[in-house]
């Protein structure tokens, strides 16, 4: 190829182009692999919920929180690389961790109206029931 | 920013081993450290400190000794005015200025200076089969019902207005005024300190009082902290570590007053 000022400006140009293409490629990759991270996160955190969540013991708050820590630990450790996806943001992933902690003790109340309907211990479950009901009304207050 | 995040999971750690040694939630020094050391305001660090408080009351709940459970009965009945109370609590919160709000925090503080102080000077009794199993009886008919619904309302309005878990009321009422064992006081208060933050905690989220990123890795910590801090108690001389631990709590509630009257 002649080497002529025009020619220069053509090859310079298509070095950007291929240096945004390899960096286009590498930021794909990125978020693929933040996806094959987040979704096991996700898998362990809803798994362990429903695990505690039909438990029968009285007391299942633990196993809860336990799939909580276990969920959430990785995702801190890698949510850097998880920030640069758009769907499994770290701000929106640990907004659904504190959701969820947060519903612990409501689902551990339900169980103990359970347990006490079961066993027709009705005066506990009353109180059972009132407490659920005022857990409901701060969730409700809280969606206006 | 994961060195931020670092440091929020060792201050949560250093608040839950230093709550679990003084027998209370991590509130009481994660309120004061997020505001002061990191600079949050007010608001922010009460909803971190009820996210960390439901996480503790569910991990101390899953190390409870078998047996030697929460009175869940006793829990739902005292929880219809705790809870109560923090719902109506956090919704005022949202209207209160975070100077009094510190000024509140700093009175919460002292009085638990108080309560450990004590709580310190009290002869520890011998560790015997006998007074474990008295810890922990049952058959017992708690008594005072009234006194022990206001003090509960009390605790729950604490603990929505401040983001601590409310024990240090919630444990002396039980076993002092409702005849309750002491074994099962603390264990049903820990049960009943997750309800009541959650109560309040929807709250501070909806209005943006909850920070994920800052609540995550912080109430990690505490939870952490929570159960180391809980077999360090039996095997560090925890009378001298409350001693000293006064201290500290007396210089956070001074920090907390000045924070309150400078306004910032």
């Amino acid at each position: 190829m002649i080497r002529q000022p025009w020619n220069e400006l053509i090859l310079a140009d298509e070095g950007r182009a291929s240096a945004r293409l390899v960096q286009r490629r590498i930021a794909l990759r990125i978020r693929d692999a933040a996806r094959i991270i987040a979704l096991p996160a996700l898998v362990a955190m809803v798994g362990g919920l429903i695990m505690f969540a039909v438990s029968t013991r009285p007391l299942p708050l633990g196993k809860g929180a336990t799939a909580w820590v276990i969920a959430s630990t990785p995702t801190i450790a890698f949510a850097d690389l998880l920030n640069r996806s758009d769907l499994f943001a770290p701000n929106w992933w640990m907004s659904v961790g504190i959701l969820a902690l947060v519903a612990l003790p409501g689902v551990n109340v339900t169980l103990i109206l359970w347990e006490n309907v079961r066993l027709r211990r009705w005066r506990d479950a009353l109180a059972a029931t009132g407490v659920l009901v005022i857990l409901a009304a701060g969730a409700l207050m809280a969606r206006r | 920013m994961l060195i931020t995040w670092a440091s929020l999971a060792l201050v949560g750690l250093a608040a839950g081993i230093m709550g679990a040694l003084l027998g209370l939630g991590g509130g009481i020094f994660l309120v004061p450290a997020l505001s002061i050391l990191f600079g949050l305001p007010i608001r922010v660090a009460i909803g971190v400190s009820l996210v960390g408080v439901i996480a503790t009351s569910a991990g101390v709940a899953a190390a409870a000794r078998p047996g030697g459970g929460a009175d869940t009965g006793l829990a739902m009945r005292l929880e219809l005015v705790s809870a109560t109370g923090a719902l109506a609590a956090s919704l005022a919160a949202g209207r209160l200025s975070p100077q009094v709000l510190s000024l509140l925090f700093a009175g919460i503080v002292l009085a638990t200076a108080a309560y450990t102080y004590r709580k310190s000077r009290r002869a520890r009794p011998a560790v015997t089969e006998a007074s474990v199993e008295a810890l922990f009886r049952t058959g017992y008919h708690p008594t005072h019902w009234p006194a022990g619904l206001a003090m509960s309302g009390l605790a729950g309005v604490l603990s929505g207005l401040t983001g601590a878990g409310g024990g240090f009321i919630k444990v002396p009422v039980m076993y002092s005024i409702m005849d309750v064992p002491l074994g099962v006081a603390t264990a049903t208060s820990n049960f009943m300190v997750g309800i009541t933050a959650a109560a309040s905690a929807l709250v501070y989220y909806a209005r943006g009082d909850i920070r994920p990123l800052v609540a995550v890795p912080t109430a990690l910590g505490v939870f952490v902290g929570a159960i180391v801090g809980a077999r360090l108690a039996r095997r560090l001389p925890v009378d001298t570590l409350r001693r000293l631990l006064i201290g500290l709590l007396i210089f956070i509630a001074a920090q907390m007053i000045w924070k309150g009257v400078k306004g910032s």
